[in-house]
């Protein structure tokens, strides 16, 4: 059925551990009670993501505790499947303290609505997921080579239809999840399972997907979740209140290689719409055969290019058209016409259309932790410990203290205030409240710079160039990462920063305000004063030949970019 | 004054172990006594006083310090520092000590006796001590004066024969250099070490070593208990039951056991723990068990150190 790139002696080394994984076991038990090392065998780093966890290192003190005849100082990261980024209050007490006792203490907002924990030790990762696994929490298939957390536009205030549509989400995760019940031997102590047909897996197979799979679910006209960036967006079609359809948009993904035109970010593209007024069936079969496809005729021996970006552009979009409509048995609509006009979040307080309260709190780079001036992680606590709050993660990483209703909200306003919640997130710049950055140094293996660590300083000196030139209420999408991966989707901000060496970053311009546009390479391997000029240029011709309400990502493109 | 648990572990002490190992046993105290303000010589019963040999005496050398680092990570409770001595012509086998000749001041106020970390044929040309806590401050480039210190009742056994060692904090001392030694030799009996310390990521003493010797093969077995990693706490003793039946195994079949560790008491709980796995996994009484452990003592399979004692010759 697939095309001879998956020749099987061409499968690279990943593809063959998948296979012979024993449903994504390995010898994932056995690396685990490895006493001598914080490490897990080679051959389990591929698996274990599929479990949720990443394999890291602190990069920091490799130095000095290899003359400590020390090895590496190994720490999993644990990423929670939190669909529509939705989290109960009792679930938030419980992390909180399973992060405290297990982590490094620090909740890590994604860039896709989820929650992770840095610096689990390898004894404490299995006491994390029972954690986990008790308050109702999961971290099954949030990494590796599968559909990760699917992402839904956060604020309830968007639509009143917000609530059907993260239903949806919702059956969707549930409908990609893996059927393997190692995940529940490994972690859980649950018996071995007595007949393996029971765990067959009619859409992963033995293989998985060839990389990972994004999910993103869009109610316009806000792209929060930048629909583009995913592998399989769909936009939500709402006409007089009703849910009619989504169109549906491929081959979205960020990751490139600096210097390899082969490996590039990729907005994606529009397919064709689907109708979900009879019922949410065929839409479901439509997500579910995009990923039949993308398994059959995906790259399996060159994993950059194993996305489904790559293979939209090999095969094009009439085939997928065609392919997916042989396969679902239904034939796509024409797109329907759509319209994005922002992408950040509704800081502050807000209501839905039922009346109930959303507070959303600016949370720089996505760390929530106590500090000495803002003891935010405690603020969060005791908003969830009054038992009438939920959570929303935002793809901009920040969180949205939920459903609160009309006679609560003076209690909730009480903690903001006793915490300087408020001030807070009033205070945070317009520039700032909308940046964003990966983690990068120090624990992310593949950094070439610093990002999540530098940005906020860099900012620091940027909102001054604002000042200067009178911009500072102007909104800008600024983010920056420590290498080309795109893990807080930099191709897709107005400026955008790419780490290419320690303190040295390609500087990207001129993508839209709503994220239908990359921005494009700029200049290379600048240094924080280069940065800083070439901004304070950029400021200045905005300041002074901007057209009337025209944003900085298209006056730069059309001063810079054609 | 003595309480009265310590004359207790000096009793029993004295009552089962050999001459050398009562030495090291009592050079042990003395240093934890001194630190007190006690005197070990008043502690010690009159005939059990032992003096250093001239041999011994006169076995001095002078090195430079070559490297010293804190084998213990930030964060960690402890200090141990290893440290490494240019001495071309200090001859000595893994089993031996040395103390340092007080010149400088850098031995502190309690000098010491440290058994030898490295190994003649695997570190030629040097000598590696392991050093707890902080008093004897030793800076890279400093020049040294030493004597090594024979140590005949505490050898590697012939290559053959299999070794278990059971080695916790400073404890793993000569047991690096026995198993450098026997890496280096190509020794064919087999080793299992047990190392036991407060924190796993902190305070792992020469893990990238160790994992490198059971990657070759030349360390069969490795067993840890760090008490930080396991909330109910985690000693040394559950790690050795943890392991009884296959413990029991090696000794039937002819192993060594060697043991050194800096507090006497837990030698002490190591071998009672020892004598409860006999009983367990031999169904032997406690007094068979207990029976078995002298027997293998006076074999010469059962010994005991001290990393770090007062030089034989404070004893004299
Ligand atoms: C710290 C360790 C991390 C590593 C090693 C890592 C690795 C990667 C890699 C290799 C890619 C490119 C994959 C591909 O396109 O197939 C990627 C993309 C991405 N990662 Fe990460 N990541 C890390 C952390 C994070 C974090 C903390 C977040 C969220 C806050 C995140 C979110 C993303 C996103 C949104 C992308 C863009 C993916 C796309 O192309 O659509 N990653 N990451
Ligand atoms: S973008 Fe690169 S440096 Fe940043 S977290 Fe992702 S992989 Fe690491």
């Amino acid at each position: 059925m697939s095309d001879n790139t998956n020749n099987p002696q061409d499968l690279s080394s990943n593809e063959k551990i998948k296979m012979s994984s024993n449903a994504l076991r390995g010898t994932i038990a056995e690396s685990l009670t490895d006493e001598i090392t914080g490490n897990i065998r080679p051959d389990d780093q591929p698996l274990v993501r599929f479990h949720g966890m990443y394999l890291q290192d602190d990069r920091d003190r490799r130095e000095e505790r290899a003359a400590k005849k020390l090895e590496r100082l190994y720490s999993f990261m644990i990423r929670l499947r939190l669909t529509g980024g939705f989290l109960s209050g009792d679930q938030w007490i419980a992390l909180h303290h399973i992060a405290g006792e297990n982590s490094t203490g620090t909740l890590k907002i994604t860039t896709r609505q989820t929650i992770q924990l840095h610096g689990v030790l390898k004894t404490k990762a299995k006491p994390t997921v029972k954690a986990f696994n008790k308050a109702g929490l999961t971290t099954l298939a949030t990494c590796g080579d599968i559909n990760r957390n699917v992402i839904c536009t956060a604020h309830p205030k968007q639509s009143p239809l917000h609530e059907q549509i993260f239903e949806l989400a919702k059956e969707i995760t549930a409908m990609l999840l893996p059927k393997t019940h190692g995940y529940y031997e490994i972690w859980l102590d649950s018996e071995k399972i007595a007949d393996t047909k029971l765990e067959e897996d009619l859409l992963y197979q033995d293989r998985y997907m060839p990389r990972k799979f994004k999910i993103a679910l869009a109610i316009p006209p806000n792209n929060d979740i930048d629909v583009f960036g995913n592998d399989l967006g769909l936009i939500a079609v709402i006409e007089k209140d009703k849910l009619k359809g989504f169109n549906i948009v491929i081959g979205g993904g960020m990751s490139s290689t600096h210097g390899n035109p082969e490996h590039y970010p990729r907005l994606a593209s529009e397919l064709g719409y689907v109708d979900v007024t009879k019922g949410k069936e065929n839409l479901l079969k439509a997500v579910y055969e995009m990923l039949t496809i993308q398994r059959d005729y995906g790259n399996r021996a060159d994993r950059k290019k194993a996305r489904l970006k790559y293979t939209v552009d090999k095969y094009g979009i009439p085939w997928w058209k065609a392919e997916l409509e042989k396969r679902a048995g239904f034939a796509l609509e024409d797109i329907k016409p759509y319209t994005f006009n922002r992408r950040k979040d509704y800081y502050g307080w807000e209501q839905n259309h039922e009346g109930l309260w959303y507070y959303t709190v600016f949370v720089e780079n996505g760390r929530v932790l106590d500090t000495d001036s803002l003891k935010l992680k405690q603020a969060l606590l005791e908003a969830a410990e009054t038992g009438k709050v939920n959570f929303r993660f935002t793809c901009n990483q920040n969180v949205i203290i939920s459903d609160i209703k009309p006679e609560d909200k003076a209690q909730i306003q009480e903690i903001l205030e006793k915490y300087k919640i408020i001030e807070h997130t009033n205070k945070a710049s317009t520039i700032r409240a909308n940046a964003m950055a990966c983690v990068a140094l120090n624990t992310c293996a593949l950094a070439l710079a610093e990002s999540q660590r530098y940005l906020p300083s860099l900012l620091d000196k940027v909102e001054g160039l604002l000042e200067k030139h009178g911009l500072s209420d102007e909104e800008m999408i600024v983010r920056m990462t420590g290498c080309p991966n795109g893990c807080a989707r930099p191709f897709i901000a107005e400026i955008g920063f790419v780490g290419t060496a320690l303190g040295k970053y390609n500087m990207y311009i001129g993508g839209d305000r709503v994220g239908t546009r990359l921005n494009k390479l700029y200049k290379e391997s600048l240094e924080e004063p280069q940065i800083l000029g070439e901004l304070d240029g950029f400021f200045a011709a905005f300041a002074k030949k901007r057209k009337k309400g025209q944003g900085i990502g298209d006056f730069l493109h059309q001063e810079y970019c054609q | 004054m003595l309480s009265a648990a310590k004359h207790k572990i000096l009793e029993e002490i004295s009552a089962s172990f050999t001459r050398q190992e009562l030495i090291w046993a009592h050079g042990f105290i003395s240093g934890a006594l001194a630190r007190q303000g006690e005197s070990v010589l008043q502690a010690l019963p009159a005939e059990k006083k032992l003096s250093a040999t001239p041999d011994e005496r006169n076995n001095t050398y002078s090195g430079q310090v070559i490297s010293a680092i804190n084998l213990n990570d930030i964060g960690s409770a402890k200090e141990t520092h290893h440290i490494e001595i240019l001495a071309e012509d200090a001859l000595y086998e893994p089993g031996d000590a040395i103390s340092f000749i007080e010149e400088n001041g850098y031995a502190g106020d309690t000098p010491q006796c440290y058994l030898i970390a490295s190994s003649p044929e695997a570190h030629s040309g040097e000598l590696h001590i392991t050093v707890p806590g902080h008093g004897l401050a030793l800076q890279e480039g400093a020049s040294v004066k030493f004597r090594i210190h024979k140590n005949e009742q505490f050898r590697l056994p012939d290559d053959e024969k299999d070794l278990i060692m059971i080695g916790p904090g400073a404890g793993i001392a000569p047991f690096r250099s026995f198993l450098a030694q026997r890496d280096a030799v190509g020794a064919s009996g087999r080793n299992w070490l047990f190392f036991s310390e407060q924190n796993f990521v902190s305070d792992f003493l020469y893990q990238t070593e160790l994992q490198n010797w059971v990657e070759t093969g030349s360390l069969t077995k490795l067993n840890v208990a760090f008490a930080d990693d396991h909330e109910e706490g985690f000693s040394l003793s559950d790690a050795l039951f943890r392991q009884g039946p296959s413990l029991v195994e090696w000794l039937k079949n002819g192993a060594f056991l060697y043991i050194c560790a800096g507090e006497a008491a837990l030698a002490e709980e190591i071998n009672n723990t020892l004598a409860t796995l006999l009983t367990i996994h031999l169904r032997q009484s406690e007094t068979e068990a207990l029976a078995y452990l002298e027997e293998l003592k006076s074999d010469g399979r059962y010994r005991i150190e001290s990393p770090a004692s007062a030089p034989l010759m404070l004893v004299a």
